[in-house]
């Protein structure tokens, strides 16, 4: 009878696990039967090969001790058993606890098949039981074993557990096809190849890192021959990696964490003084330091131009790197904002206010 | 992953967990999100795999009569009797979540967690990277006493939405991270209403009084359910303004010719409105055009703010 190629896959793992010593394809072929019933020859070293790499993908891992003449002049092959399989593990109840917590809360479209796969191997060889969903069990972790205390005090009148308040995401939905082959490549260290803003690019990954929410990956780009950083969302997937693991090493962490600069907003390098209604303007004061009447008044002595805030409003230094951004922010504000000086940037906002307030007449047309 | 290869996959945890006096069918499926007649199609196959020879022990014994009955017990495993090492997508999902529960956790296990990250997914420490908006330590803290001893908090906030700073008297209900960002859903005390805070924006929360009991409410809807049930708009812009695609996460964007036309959801018009007057020369159409005139009128009285203004000469 054929056997179905996931027993065959099965037979030959079975055969390389039980074997203390290597063994050469010829053996291999008496234990895995449907390799018996076929014809020696290039189609079947084919079928061979394609199974190992098979089984090496999953996790088993597979040594080679290369051809003797003592052999039949063949490589001959044996499972790790202590590579492939997954050690036993000891968690605290606590870390179990905790453990199951961030499985069930955290949620990534792209990996979430992922998470509930690593639970399942690692209940398999906990000594601890991993305690299964259950809404009561964040309590237990919010408190912790410090106090010994349940948190019974929480029970009556309604108040939500834990495992039921949270929810945890980590970034943005990635499709796992750029995803997945990206983590194998940052771990392997092997070359990345997939296109951005429609040109192909051959990445050697170093980091995925997110910020808010975003995805990004840094690495070196072998045509620019210089360090870039790709936002995953913008990746035209699949990704492909090419060539072998290990292919490149990771320069060190001050290297990396200047690449990752990119990701923040330049630094500030001009200062706009704006005036912003009381508790309004909060995105602009976020990045802004409250300026005294009395620094106020010792810029004004300098600078002729100056005008004067109305009543209720407060006046802010804003450090801004791009004018054309810092007038969009403060338009944004509307009549809670008042740009003081520098001229260029107050000529600017008036200039896209009164295009705003144009909209009143043309209805917002494409011009 | 080929048919096959995933089978055996799913097969190298199903054995194992069979094998210790077994698990239910249904469990097995649920952990491996696949169909129950799957888990039970995997395990008969397994029972023709083994050493040949046809002796005792050779072939991977499936109990068929617990099969029948729901339950998977696997008396021989033969070698596969643990489950295969993580894959870098297990370790990577692990950590991820891991990352993001530290990122929020109360000091007395944020320590826990850092064991089982280091635990769990060492091997990819340099190597994945996870910064959130989650406000700073103090305002998490305490949100996270005041949820657990359920008690008020005294805030001051910078929204957004409204662009103004506020200081409501809030009753902490849930606390959660999506897309990165750390949200806490509360009661306002003033106005009975429940409103979600980013924690980023909380300027400072105090511990207040304890709160009211409250029958209903807590489990209210989320951003997502919000932003299923909001309004949408739909803006055309030019490549420039682009961003506001990827910014705002569009319900649906595609270039036209040398625009962008750009779905939008819309939570609070507050926002909108802003956004549009940000976008300046960069938008081209809105459509309803509600929210642009609104968004014109606070232009003109921006205008007019600058015409009262006193010059010094």
């Amino acid at each position: 009878m054929a056997q179905s190629r996931t027993e065959r896959l099965v037979n030959l793992a079975i055969a390389l696990q039980q074997s203390k010593r290597f063994l050469t394809f010829h053996e291999i072929r008496q234990m895995v039967s449907d390799y018996a019933d076929q014809e020696e020859g290039e189609a079947l070293d084919k079928t061979f090969d394609r199974d190992k790499e098979e089984l090496r993908r999953l996790g088993f891992d597979i040594e080679v001790a290369a051809a003797t003449a003592g052999s039949d002049m063949r490589d001959a092959y044996r499972i790790s058993r202590d590579q492939s399989y997954l050690p036993a593990l000891d968690l605290t109840a606590q870390q179990a606890v905790l453990l199951n917590l961030a499985a069930t809360l955290w949620h990534d479209p792209s990996l979430d098949q992922g998470m509930s796969w690593a639970l399942a191997k690692l209940d398999a060889v906990s000594r601890t039981e991993l305690p299964t969903a259950d809404p009561g069990l964040a309590e237990t972790a919010s408190t912790g074993d410090s106090t010994g205390e349940p948190a019974s005090e929480s029970a009556p009148g309604g108040n939500p557990p834990l495992a039921q308040s949270w929810a945890l995401a980590t970034g943005r939905a990635v499709d796992a096809q750029v995803m997945e082959p990206l983590l194998q490549g940052l771990e392997q260290a092997q070359l990345a190849k997939f296109g951005y803003h429609g040109r192909p690019r051959q990445l050697e990954p170093w980091r995925l890192a997110t910020r808010a929410g975003a995805w990004y990956v840094l690495g070196y780009e072998r045509q620019a021959a210089a360090p870039r950083l790709y936002k995953l969302s913008r990746i035209e997937g699949p990704v492909r990696l090419a060539g072998p693991p290990a292919a490149f090493s990771r320069p060190d962490d001050a290297l990396i964490e200047q690449g990752l600069r990119q990701i923040e907003p330049p630094a500030p390098r001009e200062t706009v003084f704006v005036a912003l209604r009381a508790d309004a303007g909060a995105a602009l004061r976020r990045a802004a330091r409250p300026v005294s009447p009395e620094q106020l008044a010792d810029h004004r002595a300098d600078q002729p131009g100056w005008i004067t805030p109305p009543q209720g409003f407060a006046v802010w230094a804003l450090g801004y790197a791009r004018l054309d951004r810092v007038v969009s922010d403060i338009c944004a504000e509307g009549p809670d904002a008042l740009v003081l000086e520098p001229g260029p940037v107050r000529d600017g906002v008036i200039a896209q206010l009164r295009l705003v307030a144009s909209w009143k007449e043309h209805h917002v047309q494409v011009g | 992953m080929s048919k096959s290869v995933e089978q055996l996959a799913r097969l190298a945890i199903e054995l194992p967990l069979a094998a210790d006096g077994g698990v239910s069918v249904l469990d097995l499926a649920q952990r491996l999100s696949v169909s129950p007649r799957q888990v039970v199609a995997d395990l008969k196959l397994a029972s023709y795999c083994g050493l040949p020879g046809g002796l005792p022990g050779d072939l991977i014994e499936v109990d068929f009569d617990d099969l029948a009955n729901g339950w998977a017990s696997v008396h021989n495993p033969t070698q596969f009797d643990r489950p295969l090492a993580l894959t870098v997508g297990e370790t990577a999902a692990l950590r991820l979540a891991l990352m993001t529960l530290r990122q929020v956790s109360p000091d007395d296990q944020a320590e826990a967690v850092e064991g089982l990250i280091d635990l769990l997914s060492h091997r990819l420490a340099d190597i994945i990277e996870v910064r959130l908006s989650v406000g700073s330590d103090a305002v998490r803290q305490s949100i996270n006493q005041a949820i657990s001893q359920r008690r008020g908090l005294a805030l001051v906030y910078n929204g957004l939405a409204r662009g103004t700073t506020t200081r409501p008297l809030v009753d902490p209900q849930r606390l959660w991270v999506e897309e990165g960002v750390a949200y806490l859903r509360a009661r306002d005390r003033a106005s009975g209403q429940a409103r979600t805070y980013r924690l980023d924006r909380i300027e400072q929360a105090e511990l207040a009084d304890s709160s009211p009991e409250v029958e209903d409410g807590w489990g209210a809807d989320s951003w997502s359910d919000r932003l299923a049930a909001a309004d949408s708009v739909c803006l055309t812009v030019t490549t420039a303004g682009a961003w506001v695609a990827e910014y705002y996460n569009a319900l649906d964007a595609r270039p036209e010719g040398d625009h962008w036309r750009v779905i939008l959801p819309v939570v609070n018009h507050g926002w909108l409105q802003r956004l549009l007057a940000q976008l300046g020369p960069d938008l081209l159409s809105a459509e309803p055009p509600d929210d642009a005139l609104v968004a014109a009128d606070r232009a003109q009285a921006a205008l007019e703010l600058y015409g009262l203004a006193i010059h010094h000469s």
